[in-house]
């Protein structure tokens, strides 16, 4: 339905739906989720806490907890290749090779017993055929790429040692050590300092301009995702709800998610009384409310929300939102 | 794609890569040495494995030779610790037995360590019907008296030091077993072994270099105490007529054959039983000392 240039196509998930089994019942916390990172390009992945961001970066990687989580359906293709059709050891020359990931917490995703240097080095000696001399050398070159300068005296630092951006630095010269073409980033900037993250994501940003890798940047801040993304998908509840170029998303927000997420950024430079919720809560993927997952939060709910699931709707050039406004069929007014 | 230009800084920096494995020894001997019971169970450990290694040089007597005329004899002038009941130099026995209860107490922890490890990062990590069988094996050793257990199996095979160390081992293992066990579970469910899978290295890998040297500090108190109670151990089957065989001394043997005269020349068991104390008391707090020297984290 979407016209793609394949060629430069380098990771697209389609139709991906991955469920996790609970003692309380069946989460889906991925639901037919379809998006394409383009070679070269930052995609965000934005939505809040619980609403299955990290099950599809853990579902890239094939690093689900089994048996509990499950792909139940869809295709994964890397570069043209079916990742979920690879057998283990092939996923494993994927894994920190091909594709990396940051994740969230720098603090615990670290050996606490291992120095820095070791960690890099441990990494960068998985994929590559290095001699040690090289590999730690190659090690120190990373963390000067990254911005820690002092990198020989870093390497023999445990990481207990370093301050959480720092830590984040370390992970993410982890992550570059065998030159990926796919970087996820899972909430990179989550846990630490606000200085701090716009550092971390210019960092992003260099790597992208100075390798070309492409990077997938999972967030719940649509503000980081404003001056940093190419493209921008919004998820919902295990659905993406708004997907299109940047630019788009923001001067012209599509669906009401959007809108209150928008919304809900702080901002300085503009004095309000109360910064804006959403109301209610991401509801529980065991039972999803039936019609549009968004209606029991939505404030421009109709009936018709309450009882037909919107299709995504093309809103402009390669803009779609997943809202019954822009089906013509339905007369829903919310602007 | 990323600059290599800068080499020259880091050519000056090339040995301090290389050297770090001796630094880190240099910093764990600086963190022992910062507390003093460490340091007593250090230096203790250290001078007896020395006495134990020199004992036929450093010994005034021989240690086999009899002079019943003067059996029992107190401490006096030329025997320090007095003589036992066969006449026999005390001290000089002390020495030698030093030998056998040492080479005991580390083989005896060595080869259940090596058990213990293989089994419980196995059973930990893969969990399912391996561990299932595993850990019911433990179970069932572990609920079995282990010094029975160790006394039926010298039964079958009968009394030698190598008898020892392995009956020793057998009943021991499935401690250390459980506790790396558990250890493994709780670490491979950590953010830094999910990582490590991410960055590629196989689950060989995760298991040698990211989960079994983090189970290092809780084990290696566990082995400490575990080379005491073998030292005991062993102490005890020699006192039963089950470890090392007459006339080569050992603690326990010289414990053994001296209960016969406790109230007559109490000197007999005394030496050798203060010795087995204060060398387990030793490697306890030295144990102690390694954990925390052994770990980044309480270096500070």
């Amino acid at each position: 339905m979407r016209l793609l240039n394949k060629d430069n196509v380098l990771l697209e998930v389609k139709n991906l739906k991955t469920y996790i089994e609970t003692s309380a019942g069946l989460v889906k916390a991925v639901d037919d989720v379809s998006f394409n990172i383009k070679k070269g390009e930052i995609v965000g992945l934005v939505g809040e806490s619980g609403c299955g961001k990290t099950m599809v970066a853990l579902s890239i990687m094939r690093l689900l907890p089994e048996p509990h989580a499950k792909i139940i359906d869809g295709n994964i293709y890397f570069n043209g290749l079916d990742i979920l059709k690879l057998s283990e050891d092939e996923m494993r020359s994927i894994r920190g090779n091909k594709i990396s990931i940051v994740f969230q917490d720098p603090l615990t995703a670290l050996n606490p017993i291992m120095t820095v240097g070791e960690q890099i080095v441990e990494a960068i000696l998985s994929h590559q055929q290095l001699d040690k001399k090289e590999a730690w050398r190659r090690a120190i070159q990373l963390l000067r790429i990254v911005g820690i300068a002092d990198g020989n005296v870093i390497v023999n630092q445990y990481p207990f040692r370093l301050s959480g951006g720092m830590r984040q630095r370390v992970m993410i010269a982890i992550a570059l050590a065998c030159n990926p073409v796919l970087l996820i980033a899972d909430e990179p900037t989550t846990n630490l300092d606000v200085s701090i993250q716009a550092q971390i994501l210019e960092l992003i940003y260099n790597i992208r301009n100075t390798s070309g890798t492409s990077v997938l940047l999972i967030t719940h801040n649509l503000g980081l995702v404003a001056w940093l993304c190419d493209k921008v998908y919004v998820m919902y509840a295990g659905k993406i709800v708004e997907e299109g170029p940047c630019e788009n998303i923001f001067v012209n927000p599509s669906h009401p998610y959007t809108k209150l997420l928008l919304r809900s950024i702080p901002d300085v430079s503009f004095v309000r009384e109360k910064l804006e919720t959403i109301e209610g809560e991401v509801p529980n993927l065991i039972k999803v409310p039936k019609g549009c997952r968004f209606n029991p939060r939505c404030p421009h709910v109709r009936d018709c929300c309450k009882k037909v699931e919107p299709d995504l709707i093309e809103v402009s050039a390669n803009h779609y939102a997943r809202c019954l406004m822009w089906d013509s069929t339905f007369n829903v007014e919310w602007r | 794609m990323f600059d290599t230009s800068e080499n020259t800084m880091w050519n000056s920096k090339k040995e301090e890569a290389e050297e770090i494995s001796v630094n880190e020894l240099r910093t764990m001997l600086l963190t022992l040495r910062r507390s003093r019971t460490a340091t007593f169970g250090f230096i203790y450990v250290i001078t007896i494995i020395a006495i134990a290694i020199l004992s036929p040089v450093i010994s005034p007597f021989d240690p086999y030779v009899q002079n019943l005329s003067k059996r029992l004899e107190p401490p006096s002038f030329p025997h320090v610790l007095g003589l036992d009941e066969f006449g026999r130099d005390v001290f000089s026995r002390l020495i030698n037995g030093a030998t056998i209860s040492l080479l005991v107490g580390l083989e005896v922890v060595l080869l259940a360590l090596l058990i213990g490890v293989v089994v419980g990062t196995v059973s930990g990590y893969y969990g399912g019907k391996v561990d299932m069988i595993f850990m019911r094996i433990a179970d069932v050793f572990l609920a079995f008296p282990s010094l029975v257990l160790a006394i039926g199996i010298m039964a079958v095979v009968g009394p030698s030091i190598f008898n020892v160390v392995l009956s020793l081992a057998v009943v021991t293992w499935p401690h250390y077993a459980r506790v790396i066990r558990s250890q493994t579970i709780t670490l491979k469910k950590m953010d830094f072994i999910t990582a490590a899978i991410a960055m590629g290295a196989s689950k060989k890998r995760i298991l040698i270099t990211h989960i079994i040297p983090n189970t290092v500090p809780p084990v290696i108190v566990l082995a400490t105490l575990g080379m005491g109670s073998a030292i005991l151990a062993e102490a005890g089957l020699s006192f039963l007529g089950l470890g090392v065989t007459p006339p080569t001394p050992s603690w326990g043997s010289m414990i053994a054959s001296g209960r016969d005269y406790i109230l007559q020349a109490p000197h007999v068991v005394i030496a050798p039983g203060l010795m087995i104390t204060i060398t387990v008391l030793a490697f306890n707090l030295l144990g102690d000392g390694l954990r925390d020297a052994l770990d980044p984290r309480l270096r500070g």
